[in-house]
């Protein structure tokens, strides 16, 4: 018995099946994965770079001054004209081919620098071209890893909004030593939650995740844009809930 | 070197420590990284244990699997194709290997890997509505399953009572974690087995541990 019809019908139910949601859950894979990279890359060379010119690398600790910092060129000419110093410095003088070495390496971090944030503009394209609600209610990232987490959108769309608020916090959930469930999991990173009063938190959490289970089920059925009436019932709600402690609508 | 047969076309591989091996079916071809050993102008394929289950119930002691050349045998919950592409091995051109994978990313591999082996039947669908799924193929002579669901020995007892042919046995693969994650792996097993045991007569349930864990496999036979 020949087994290509078998094969024929798996390659056009694979092709049928594959969306946009396995897309945007590489993407992110792909973005992880090279913010994590390039933050090891940062420290190794951060170290190199601390033993040649200390006194600028003090300055500029973070991964976004030391980008900067070297926007020009790694010597030491071009970092303190860069930034407006002194040349002078304790630190050990390399070589020419051991600049060479280090410019190479601070070229690479530039290089993923500008590849995360093409990648992170793309992702905002394709949120915003397919899951327009999701995306303006929650943010185009957290959207992303919200589609990606829960499986897909027609899933998310299906979720109790409850789900969505412990959604990526599986671990405290599942854990035998937490008595209670945990109030919030990936949703945190939403701003109006994390800028939220430490006691008003995991209500902020409740009221967000209800709008962002009613925002997936209008990009998954209607597809019309209503964010606009969502994001005002949402800060109507978080306003209430800061007043009152609580948010019911008519209070 | 010295072979030492264990079913058809299975083989332990004496050198020192002992390798189970099975016959490579498309010569020179390897599927997930396995060794290859050229013994007698025949080409053997290491099984891993680590990655394989019913590899590891080998390396546990077990060697009464019914599968032979020339059987048609049903896969629940295929993956990737690491242990099809044995279990294809075994049965041989004759036999054939109904792989069934919910996954689209899985199935990719599956179905590259039924390109270059003629007996591997892939399915992209859910094992749940397996005998829709397979179409007109019915009294399979093996069935076996993996797949990592509360219900998946629910799953198991309603394809084996409808495809497996009567007097044939067939075997499941539990994930003790994916029933209950709280209760012991043990209490779990024991639990599944006398379910199972209610619908076939039970031949053997063997602990995986240390090649998987908390996982079981569990070999059932159909009554006449």
């Amino acid at each position: 018995m020949d087994n290509s019809s078998y094969i024929e019908k798996a390659r056009s139910t694979v092709k049928r099946n594959l969306s946009i949601d396995d897309l945007i859950r590489k993407v992110i894979t792909f973005i992880d994965s090279s913010e994590k990279s390039e933050n090891t890359m940062f420290e190794a060379v951060y170290d190199l770079f601390f033993l040649y010119f200390p006194e600028a690398a003090n300055i500029s600790q973070t991964k976004e001054a030391f980008i900067n910092m070297t926007v020009h060129g790694v010597s030491r000419d071009e970092v303190a004209k860069t930034l407006g110093m002194s040349i002078d410095s304790m630190g050990y003088d390399l070589d020419d081919e051991d600049l060479q070495l280090l410019s190479t390496v601070v070229n690479e971090i530039h290089n993923v620098h500008i590849l995360l944030k093409i990648a992170g503009e793309r992702l905002e394209q394709i949120m915003l071209a397919n899951y327009v609600n999701v995306t303006k209610v929650c943010g185009y990232e957290l959207g992303a890893r919200l589609i990606s987490m829960g499986g897909g959108i027609k899933k998310l769309a299906y979720m109790p909004s409850s789900r969505i608020q412990v959604l990526g916090a599986d671990k405290s959930r599942f854990s035998q030593s937490e008595a209670r469930n945990p109030k919030y999991g990936i949703i945190f990173k939403h701003e109006k939650i994390e800028n939220a009063d430490q006691d008003l938190r995991g209500r902020s959490a409740r009221i967000i995740a209800s709008k962002i289970s009613m925002a997936a089920k209008l990009d998954l059925f209607s597809k019309k844009d209503k964010s606009g009436e969502l994001i005002a019932d949402m800060n109507k709600e978080l306003a209430n809930l800061k007043k009152h402690g609580t948010f019911k609508r008519n209070r | 070197m010295e072979l030492l047969n264990v079913i058809d076309n299975v083989y332990w591989l004496k050198q020192g420590r002992r390798t189970l091996v099975s016959l490579n079916m498309v010569r020179d071809r390897q599927v997930y990284g396995e060794k290859l050993f050229d013994i007698k102008s025949q080409q053997y394929r290491e099984w891993i244990p680590d990655r394989s289950k019913l590899a590891a119930a080998f390396y546990k002691g077990f060697r009464n699997v019914d599968i032979k050349k020339g059987y048609k045998i049903l896969y629940l919950g295929a993956s990737s194709g690491t242990t099809v592409s044995h279990v294809s091995d075994i049965v041989g051109a004759d036999g054939s290997v109904y792989a069934v994978e919910l996954s689209e990313e899985m199935g990719i591999k599956l179905i590259l890997l039924a390109e270059s082996r003629k007996n591997i039947f892939p399915i992209i669908g859910d094992a749940r509505k397996v005998k829709e799924l397979v179409g007109d193929a019915r009294n399979f002579d093996f069935i076996y399953q993996d797949i990592s669901q509360r219900d998946q020995v629910d799953i198991f007892i309603g394809a084996v009572q409808s495809l497996l042919k009567p007097g044939k046995s067939a075997a499941i693969a539990i994930k003790t974690k994916s029933i209950d994650v709280r209760a012991s792996s043990r209490d779990v097993i024991d639990q599944e087995v006398k379910k199972l045991g209610k619908f076939f007569k039970v031949t053997a349930s063997i602990n995986l541990y240390p090649y998987q864990k908390d996982h079981a496999l569990v070999f059932v036979t159909k009554r006449q």
